[in-house]
């Protein structure tokens, strides 16, 4: 039995049932499109449709951690993956934190990613680079840190790294990162033409998934000295082309060991810059949390040789 | 003056890496997986069954996929797919079961639901500790299965 809501007594009897009429028809309208479906009889009918969340889908560790200038890859070396869990309706981000001490010198990054319907990838990072003893030597002062912010845009082109197991054809994607060092004037001392600059690359990501492997290529273009930690250009202001690379193994579904190789430029005429190698292990026990250990040769860093580092990183996200 | 490594060099020591961790780890965990078929490693047709049933029963109970098997027959679905899985593992299995394309047309499906499915499969394949490397052999062939399962919107009528 239908319970009308109290009415106002000095509604007319012809009101109530009006407003009665409505109502009843209004419900009817709401419940015979869906009926009107159901008896249509053709198999163009019914719908199956399940609930839709607005995060999450992407199966676990298809997002990369975040390398050291804030885009989704591996350690050193952005990828084609656009970073977060969400799938191409909905969105994924995540926020992480990398510390890296080599012999002299340690670099901390933070910084945070959005990923926008596995298309388009937008971060932000922020990098310290303590020169330590270093400083000192360099008579800029112990401890002395150079700070950089880096934003960056990646756009996934073409391609599923996951799903196109019958294919050769990787995921490809195009990134740029604008990178604006804080210690301007200090940085031309030292022979930089800039303290900010861009570097433009184009990634393309393969999972060969019956052996469990990952790979990655990337070609950037940079004029970038030590990321930019100390400086963009030198001897000259033209863009060169690097190659970085990256291969991985799943181990288990939480885990994926490899290596990455990063080619650097070396602009600055007063120090020697070398190119870059780490071997890692990424853990990723949820689609929330995911660490990363790293050991990196990093070669010659401003006036210090074979510097060789530990890479500590940690990825919070959906 | 650039201090760059020989490629060669690099390429050599990584895929050494890959490769020693790879007889490691297969070594280590089960002597015999090496020479062992990815098809042996579910178990043959039985193995397949059995982590179907399971299988078919999680997505049933997963409130996300539930909506989309209400029209269908269980004990016809683990039949259908375990021998499409048996088929993909080249156990000679005929699969006897309509096109991924019609089975799934009147159906809205969604990469987010694509995925929540092959997590459930994953789960019954650990549950029946079928080794990973197995388990990665049998969704590198269902994965391209998904151009004909997920809806794409911009061919809605």
């Amino acid at each position: 039995m239908i319970r009308l809501p109290a009415v106002n007594s000095r509604l007319t009897r012809r009101q109530v049932g009006g407003s009665a009429v409505l109502l009843l028809s209004a419900l009817f309208l709401s419940l015979s499109v869906p009926l009107a479906g159901l008896t249509a009889g053709s198999a163009a009918a019914q719908t199956l449709t399940g609930p839709q969340s607005l995060t999450g889908g992407k199966l676990l560790a298809t997002g990369g951690v975040t390398q050291l200038e804030g885009a989704a890859g591996g350690g050193l070396t952005p990828w084609a993956v656009i970073g977060g869990y969400g799938t191409r309706d909905q969105i994924g981000g995540n926020a992480f934190g990398t510390y890296v001490r080599s012999d002299d010198y340690e670099l901390t990054v933070g910084g945070a990613i959005i990923g926008l319907y596995d298309r388009v990838e937008l971060s932000i990072a922020r990098q310290a680079f303590d020169t330590r003893d270093v400083g000192t030597a360099l008579g800029i002062g112990e401890g002395f840190t150079f700070h950089q912010t880096i934003l960056g845009a990646k756009v996934r082109l073409f391609g599923d790294a996951v799903l196109d197991q019958d294919s050769w054809i990787p995921q490809v994607a195009v990134g740029v990162q604008y990178k604006d060092n804080d210690r301007d004037g200090l940085l031309r001392a030292i022979g930089a033409r800039d303290g900010n600059g861009t570097d433009y690359y184009l990634s393309a990501t393969k999972i060969i998934l019956e052996h469990s492997l990952l790979l990655n290529g990337t070609i950037r273009l940079t004029k970038a000295n030590q990321l930019g930690i100390l400086g963009f250009g030198g001897r000259d202001d033209e863009y060169e082309p690097m190659l970085e690379g990256s291969a991985g193994w799943l181990l288990s579904r939480n885990l994926l060991i490899g290596a990455e190789y990063r080619m650097k430029p070396d602009n600055l005429a007063i120090v020697k810059e070398s190119d870059w190698f780490d071997v890692f292990v990424a853990w990723v026990p949820s689609k929330h949390v995911s660490v990363t250990l790293a050991y990196a040769d990093l070669g010659t860093v401003a006036i210090r040789d074979n510097q060789r580092a530990l890479y500590l990183s940690l990825q919070i996200g959906f | 003056m650039n201090d760059r490594r020989p490629l060669s060099a690099v390429l050599t020591v990584v895929l050494s890496a890959v490769t020693l961790a790879a007889v490691l780890v297969t070594g280590t965990l089960t002597p015999s997986a090496r020479a062992a078929t990815a098809f042996e490693q579910f178990g043959g047709l039985k193995g397949i069954e059995a982590m179907t049933t399971d299988f078919v029963d999680r997505v049933h109970a997963n409130p996300r996929l539930a909506a989309f098997f209400v029209d269908s027959s269980k004990r016809r679905l683990i039949r259908q797919l375990s021998d499409q899985f048996c088929f993909e593992l080249g156990g000679g299995c005929v699969y006897k079961g309509g096109d991924m394309k019609s089975v799934h047309a009147r159906m809205e499906i969604t990469t987010e639901h694509f995925n929540a499915l092959v997590e459930d499969l994953q789960i019954s394949m650990d549950k029946f500790k079928i080794p990973f490397g197995a388990q990665n052999v049998l969704l590198a062939k269902l994965a391209p299965m998904n151009r004909d399962i997920i809806s794409d919107p911009s061919k809605k009528k």
